[in-house]
């Protein structure tokens, strides 16, 4: 088992924003079984931002479904902001995931028949604040994330960078301990990914949001604090960025691991 | 935006998908009420048509031996609180010659100031029987009173194929000989004019008992209990008051055979019913689950993003009564309309069966 300390004493608290603790998943039993994670150990500070890259099959997709509680560890235990995920219900994880975990995917999963603006809006009025107050904070996601302008505009009438845009703006509204973003890069063109990539890291360098990122795509990692590489299931390596690693050494580190 | 403005939302951004998902519920909710409809409609005719056969009269009293009695002996009936009325009649089969034609028929002497109370007789043309009809035994006793013609009634149909109409005469062989009668009334093939498929004579009480050598005597006394009085327990009293050779049944024609048949279309009906309410569930489900399938991703953000499986279902659920509601104003109308037409028809339908070629 290997740990990511992924400590930026500058920032944050004491508290790990997350903390997962010999995490293990297996997939099906008996001779199909698949042992999609082997034990990982991870810390992440808050106002940290991590990428997690690997082969595909290493385990990186898991880790983040296991972190943002959507599905459950077969053993070893995931802490988000302390509060330790395997001791609640489904009720309540639901709760946790509302207020104090954000997510970005890759395909934006924005729902296509309400604007931006609503899009939003959504986990506020899933929360059950009243619409206007719900409007006003997510005016105000979309205009830190700079896609205000488009509010009124439905997913289909949006660009693939600006739907990702309207995606990091939901992750921001209820103002989460935590964002989970899968692959926020991978249905983007290069440029688009690198300001949606800018964006994060403002994000995290601005307001010391915690960011846990998978990706494949080293460009992106490359914007990270810390990263974090998984194979097999094990985490293989794990090094501090901090800026100081272009895209084209992580790249050439990842071959060597695979 | 509240959270239910999703669902509305979404059922307006696929208008070919919802008009396919109301259809899926019409077609399935339409399945339901219209074989529930028809069994509603089969069932009151069968009840309907046996009514008209048997009568009002829940019990009837018959001598044990099935001989005619004198309707004296069951006098005492007609005090029981649970007896409403008691109303003799006596059945004989006979011919009937016209012409050429001699048709077997079955007399029913009936005392035209209580027999409405059982059965029903519906007028096509003519007049029915009455007391003026009524020929007192005095007067049978004279010459000119025993010769005069007997009115009576005849099923419309029937009359019909023997050639005979309104005022027309016919003969009757009787153990007595042959009697005049004189057609006073054509009847619709409703209530008594049922018996024996419509080959039937109805004549006055004491008329049909002197042709046939019966003075005096009925062959059954039928009993209309009162409202709310139960068959059973009733049955038990009025057998308790009856004098020994007499009994207390169930009217032959509503026993047996009849409550055998009702009890199978019964069954019939409900297992037909319940096949159908399986088969409109199935389309329902089948067409909503293809609904909610072609959204799983959609659901699973929601549920990604916080919404709590509870808030999901409320979403859904309240889809389903939406699209419910819209399913059922568009099969309720014309399910409630086609009742209507549903029990009509079957009740023409059975009660002409035997002598449809007519």
């Amino acid at each position: 088992m290997c740990a990511a300390s992924t400590a930026r004493p500058a920032k944050g608290s004491v508290t790990p924003a997350v903390e997962a603790q010999g995490l293990t998943k297996a997939f099906g039993s008996g001779p199909t079984e698949v042992q999609a994670l082997r034990g990982v150990d991870l810390s992440l500070r808050q106002g940290v931002f991590l990428a997690v890259m690997g082969p595909s099959g290493s385990g990186k997709s898991t880790l983040l479904h296991l972190v943002g509680g959507l599905t459950k560890p077969t053993s070893g235990k995931v802490l988000v902001g302390g509060q330790d995920l395997s001791a609640l219900n489904d009720d309540a994880l639901t709760l946790l995931r509302r207020r104090r975990i954000g997510f970005v995917f890759q395909f934006f999963n924005l729902l296509p028949i309400l604007t931006a603006l609503e899009n939003v809006a959504l986990p506020l009025i899933i929360d059950g604040v009243r619409e206007a107050e719900a409007t006003q904070r997510a005016a105000a996601a979309m205009e830190l994330v700079g896609i205000a302008h488009r509010r009124g505009h439905r997913p289909g009438k949006l660009s693939g960078g600006e739907q990702q845009r309207v995606a990091v703006a939901r992750a921001l509204v209820t103002e989460p301990v935590l964002i989970l973003a899968d692959e926020p890069t991978g249905n983007l063109d290069s440029t688009t990914g690198d300001q949606v990539m800018a964006l994060l890291r403002r994000l995290v360098d601005e307001r010391g949001q915690t960011i846990l990122m998978v990706t494949h795509d080293p460009r992106a990692a490359a914007m990270a604090d810390s990263l974090l590489t998984l194979k097999d299931g094990f985490v293989a390596h794990e090094q501090r960025l901090d800026g100081g690693r272009s895209a084209g050494e992580i790249l050439r580190e990842l071959e060597g691991l695979s | 935006m509240r959270l239910w403005a999703y669902t509305v939302r979404e059922l307006w951004r696929r208008p070919g998908r919802t008009v396919l998902t109301v259809l899926g519920i019409v077609i399935g909710v339409a399945a339901v009420v219209s074989v529930s409809l028809a069994s509603a409609g089969a069932r009151d005719a069968f009840s309907n048509m046996f009514d008209q056969v048997a009568g009002r009269a829940a019990l009837e009293v018959v001598a044990q031996a099935r001989t005619p009695f004198d309707p004296a002996q069951a006098q005492a009936v007609e005090s029981l609180p649970e007896v409403e009325a008691a109303v003799p009649a006596i059945s004989v089969q006979a011919a009937l010659l016209h012409g050429q034609e001699r048709s077997p028929v079955l007399v029913l002497g009936i005392d035209p100031r209580v027999d409405g109370l059982v059965r029903d007789y519906v007028l096509r043309e003519g007049a029915l029987l009455s007391d003026e009809t009524e020929v007192k035994a005095d007067d049978l006793s004279d010459e000119a009173g025993a010769g005069a013609p007997v009115e009576a009634l005849l099923e419309a149909g029937f009359a019909r194929t023997l050639g005979l109409a309104l005022g027309d005469e016919a003969r009757l062989l009787t153990p007595t000989g042959l009697a005049t009668l004189r057609v006073r009334g054509l009847l619709a093939l409703r209530g008594a004019a049922v018996f024996n498929n419509g080959a039937v004579v109805v004549l006055p009480l004491e008329r049909t008992q002197r042709l046939f050598d019966q003075e005096g005597r009925v062959n059954t006394v039928q009993l209309v209990l009162a409202d709310g009085a139960d068959v059973v327990a009733a049955q038990e009293r009025v057998a308790r008051v009856l004098p020994p050779g007499l009994i207390v049944q169930r009217p032959a024609s509503r026993g047996g055979l009849a409550d055998e048949t009702l009890a199978n279309t019964e069954l019939g009906l409900s297992a037909l019913s319940a096949l159908a309410l399986v088969a409109g569930a199935f389309i329902i489900l089948n067409t909503f689950l293809m609904n909610v399938g072609e959204r799983r991703r959609q659901l699973a953000v929601m549920r990604a993003l916080g919404a709590t499986r509870r808030q999901i279902t409320r979403l859904l659920l309240r889809e389903a009564i939406l699209l419910g509601s819209g399913g059922r104003s568009w099969v309720w109308p014309p399910g409630r309309g086609s009742r209507r037409y549903s029990s009509d028809p079957c009740r023409v339908w059975w009660a002409l069966t035997p002598p449809a070629s007519r």
